[in-house]
This record gives structure tokens, sequence and C-alpha cells, in this order.
């Protein structure tokens, strides 16, 4: 059906076109979303990514590459909008806690370091995690998406990986040494 | 539950947890996009031959032959090899071109049409001198090119724009100034427009016993044309080092190549810096695994020891980025200050992860640098700025 659909985008079909586009398009907002950490900027990486994918689709030699293709587009585009102004933004979310919620104030704790550990991490480093434990890729689908060998997305999933946990590690030390000092 | 286990878990619940709306006003702008710039269907191999025989620039051979050609592309790349060696520097002849038994006059915008946002396109900088005739001058040598395609490259048709990568041609170059002859290789990639202009560029290098001569170089020609010409300036190397050549490529659609040249020490060069910002951020597009950014517009204050060479630059720059990020670039691009102007074409390299630039470009001088060609060397990250190099040469 994919195919179908690719094929008949690559055409010229704009309905075709339209129909991937909200095929795809929620799996290529939430990988954007993911690396950029922001909504307004990974809805303009989205909407690149989709025009992109308009122009560049007669180029698209087999249509069964398509998704990867797609998320190739999107990564960097999501690349692109982070450098446009050379900085990383954050989307500060406010979770209400009530006092006495102590589960929910330490969700809060806990997601507030994962949120930092990520941060530090480079926008490949992130896309690695992002097409790795969100899509679902293995490491050889990620290396075409990618466009990096095999070998380049182990390094740096596992470099990814070392570096969240390095990052977490010294949020967690830093909690303890305010909350020691507090 | 192991720490490790734990954060790895974090971590993966965190990844997924996300916002699952999608945005639909993005879904739609894209769609309104296509509606607004529908595609034709073309075949871009064939376009591309299409393309090759309206410029009279290609000459198909029997298989049997071992498929050697002789093209006008080819030629001008050959041309250019044989140009060059050079320095560096690719240059755009925007101001036309007449050439003894020619009619050419490329009027080709060296960017691409493609608008994939419902923005205005960007106005071009066009670089308006250059030679409007050609006669060999005293003291030049006269050479001619022939050359054989190792690689066609690739073709994509992206918007109505048939864009050609990573060609590969090997040629001979003879001169009658034996350290312009040898062996040549030239890439060549371009740009051909729904209009029929076409714009190349790439890199050339020609080789013989005591050294080579290296450089970049540009042509633009029009659908109708039966000429191409250009010049570019190419650096030494080997026995050649401290030297650099000027050189004139002219492509007549007989698929006779000339190369014309003159050999001159590297002068002294004047240094400086240069700060840019983006004026036009420009557009993105998809072209196979580049990203392809069209109609970047940038604004430079160039300092140079040189007070002839310093000034405000503006620059139109397209790039074609790769996986790895790194990237080729070329454009057009005019310094401006008290005594006249610069203009011309500029083509480099950014390393990957997007770092350091390699740029180099070749201007012509207008007003009172009437006659002066400037090669220009561009190099660094931009942070905080970029480092110039670059000499004046006297053609008068």
């Amino acid at each position: 059906m994919q195919r179908e659909l690719v094929e008949r985008a690559r055409d010229g079909d704009v309905e075709a076109f339209r129909d991937l586009v909200y095929e795809v398009g929620k799996r290529l907002h939430a990988i954007a979303v993911r690396i950029l950490r922001d909504p307004d900027r990974a809805e303009d990486a989205l909407q690149q990514a989709l025009i992109q994918m308009w122009k560049g689709l007669p180029g698209l030699r087999d249509p069964d590459r398509f998704e990867a293709w797609c998320y190739r587009l999107v990564v960097h585009a999501s690349y692109r909008e982070a450098r446009r102004d050379n900085r990383w933004t954050a989307t500060v979310r406010e979770i209400r806690t009530e006092p006495g919620d102590a589960d929910r104030v330490a969700e809060v704790i806990d997601r507030d370091e994962v949120e930092r550990s990520f941060r530090r991490l480079s926008p490949e480093h992130r896309a690695v995690l992002v097409l790795h434990f969100v899509i679902g890729l293995p490491a050889r689908e990620i290396a075409e998406v990618l466009g990096v060998p095999a070998g380049t997305v182990g390094s740096r999933l596992h470099y990814a990986t070392q570096s969240f946990r390095a990052a977490f590690e010294a949020d967690a030390r830093n909690v303890v040494s305010w909350r020691a000092s507090a | 539950m192991t720490d490790d286990t734990w954060r790895r878990e974090r971590m993966v619940e965190w990844l997924e947890d996300g916002p699952s709306d999608v945005p639909v006003a993005a879904l739609e702008a894209a769609v309104a996009f296509a509606r607004a710039h529908p595609r034709r269907l073309r075949s871009a191999r064939g376009l591309w031959r299409v393309v090759m025989t309206r410029l009279h620039l290609i000459e198909v051979t029997p298989r049997s032959s071992g498929g050697r050609f002789n093209f006008a592309l080819g030629p001008t790349v050959v041309a250019v090899v044989a140009v060059a060696a050079l320095v560096g520097a690719g240059l755009w002849l925007g101001g036309g071109l007449t050439t003894p038994g020619g009619d050419v006059n490329p009027t080709a915008t060296p960017t691409l049409s493609s608008t994939p946002t419902p923005t205005p396109p960007i106005e071009t900088t066009r670089p308006t001198a250059g030679p409007t005739a050609w006669v060999l001058p005293p003291g030049w040598a006269s050479g001619s090119q022939v050359c054989v395609a190792r690689n066609e490259g690739t073709t994509a048709t992206v918007d109505g724009v048939v864009e050609s990568r990573g060609q590969v041609q090997d040629c001979t170059t003879t001169s009658s100034d034996p350290r312009l002859s040898g062996t040549a290789v030239i890439t060549m990639s371009s740009d051909e427009l729904e209009d029929g202009t076409w714009l190349g560029w790439g890199s050339h290098e020609t080789t013989n016993a005591d050294g080579s001569w290296r450089g970049e170089y540009a042509v633009t020609s029009t659908a109708t044309a039966s000429v191409m010409g250009f010049d570019a300036v190419s650096l030494g190397f080997g026995a050649y080092e401290g030297l650099q050549v000027l050189m004139h490529v002219v492509i007549r659609y007989t698929g006779d190549v000339t190369v014309d040249g003159i050999v001159l020490p590297v002068g002294t060069e004047a240094t400086g810096t240069e700060t840019c910002s983006a004026t036009g951020a420009g557009h993105d597009l998809a072209v196979g695994d580049i990203v392809a950014t069209r109609g970047l517009e940038m604004s430079c204050t160039d300092t140079m020891s040189d007070e002839r060479l310093s000034g405000a630059r503006t620059l139109d720059v397209s790039v074609d980025t790769r996986a790895d990020d790194s990237a080729d670039l070329w454009g057009t691009s005019i310094v401006s200050n008290d005594g006249g102007t610069w203009e011309g074409f500029f083509f480099g390299t950014v390393d990957p992860g997007y770092t350091t630039h390699h740029v180099r470009s070749l201007l012509y001088g207008t007003g009172e640098y009437e006659g002066l060609l400037f090669r220009l060397e561009v190099a660094g990250t931009g942070d905080p700025g970029f480092d110039l190099r670059g000499e004046i040469i006297d053609t008068r």
C-alpha cells in the first residue's frame, strides 16, 4: 500500500503525497520533537522535511526505502533547525504537584534529571538514541538512515548511552550536594 | 534492578513519553506546497542527454569505441583543468563572453530556482563584470584539450532543475608552454535550470613530469549557446611552486576546446579577516542523500591589509550538505568599497561536522579596479571570523 502511494507521489500525485504525509507525519514529528526538545522548532523541522520529501521524491529510486529516507530527512532537518541559531532551547513543562505528593515530586525530579542529561548530548547522539529507542530501528537501519557505517552507529549508541549515564550521575551528585547543603 | 537498568528504563520511558498529537498545520502546509508546486514527469537522465545535445557539447560515439566522448562540459572542465592548476578560482562570466566565431552570452543565474518554502524567491546578486571579448594577449600560451569520461556521476531532477554530480574526466592538455601541458583529471557538477541556463563547476588537476597545477572553476551557458568561455586561476605544485596560471578556456560547439594561459609568479598576498552574518536563510530541499540549501544570503565585512580588497561583501550561497555534515558550497559574491567592486563566483568545501571552510574565489574588478583580478581564499570556521588571503593580478 505504502509502496503504491510512494510511486504515485513520486510521479506527482498530490493526493497520494497527502496520504503519505499523514501516514508518516506522526512518526517524523516524534523524531523531531525528541531530538530538538522544542515543539515549535520540531514543527518547523517536520514541515521542512515534508517539503523536502515532495521535492526529493523523484530522486528516490527504491520506494521500499521510503521510510528510512523520510527518517533521514527529518533527522537532518532537525540538525539544521538546531544549528540555525546554534543553541538548543528547552521546553519547560510545568507539572503541578500537590503538597505531600511525594511520588509525584520524585517523578518530577527524575524527569528533570533525564531531561538535563539528554540535553547534554550532541544532536547526532540524540538522533541515534531516538531512532533506536523510540522508533525501534536496529543499528543497521539507523546506519542507512543517517548515512554512516553501522559501526559508527554502534559506537554512537554506546557513547550516547555512556554519556547519558555520566551526565545522569553527575546530576544526581549535584542534587545530593544541593540537598546536603540545604 | 541495577542502577544501569533503572537509568536505561528511565531514559526509554522519557524518550517514549512525548507529544502524541500531530501538528496538522505542518502537514497541511507541506501538502499546500505540493499543490502550489506541481511536478512534471521527466526522465532526469534523458533530460540531461537532451541538454547536452542542445548545448552541442556532447558527441556520443559507438559503444565499441570505449565510450570516448568529446563533450562540451567535458571540454569545459578540461579547459578548466588546463587553466588552472590553480589556486583556484572559479570565475563566473556574468557579463557574457564573445569569442571569435562564437556567439555566447551566458546569462545563467548560478543558483537554483527551487523554492521549497512558500516564500518569494530571493533575488540573486549577480556579478555583472567580466571580459566581453577574447583575443590572445601577448605573452600568453595557446593550447587545446581532449577528454574521456571516466565516470558520468549521478543525475536527479528536483523541481525542474537537473542536478548532475560527480562526473570525472581524464584529459590531455597540449600547450605551447610545456609547463601547461600534461594529463588532467577534472571533476564536474552542474545545475541545468528549466529555461536551459546551465551552471557547471568543479576541480581540476593537470600533472606533468615536473609538477602539477590545481584549482577550481565555474562556467555558465545557455540552452542555445554554441560557445562557452571562462577564466580561472590555478596554483602550481612541485617544480611550479610559487607560480600560478591565469587561464582562459573556450569550448566551441564543434567540441574544440582551447586553453590559453599565462604563468605568473604568485605575488605578495594580502591577508585579513571576514565576519559574516546571514541576511537571508534560504531554503532546503533533498536531492538524494544530499540536503541542498539554496538562496542563502550572507553579508560580510572584509578587512584586508590591502585597502583595495577591503569592504562590504555580499554573497548568494548554495550548499550541498552530506550525511557527515561535510559540504560543497558555491555562489556569487560582490565586494564593494569606495574604489569600485570585485565581482565573481566562489567555490569551496566544508569539513565534516560543518567545521572548517575552504573557499576560493576569482573576482573581476570594476571602477578603479577595472582590468584587475582578485584571487581570494577564505578559510576557517567563521567563529569568530574567517581568515582571508588574496592577491591582485593585473591582466592589463
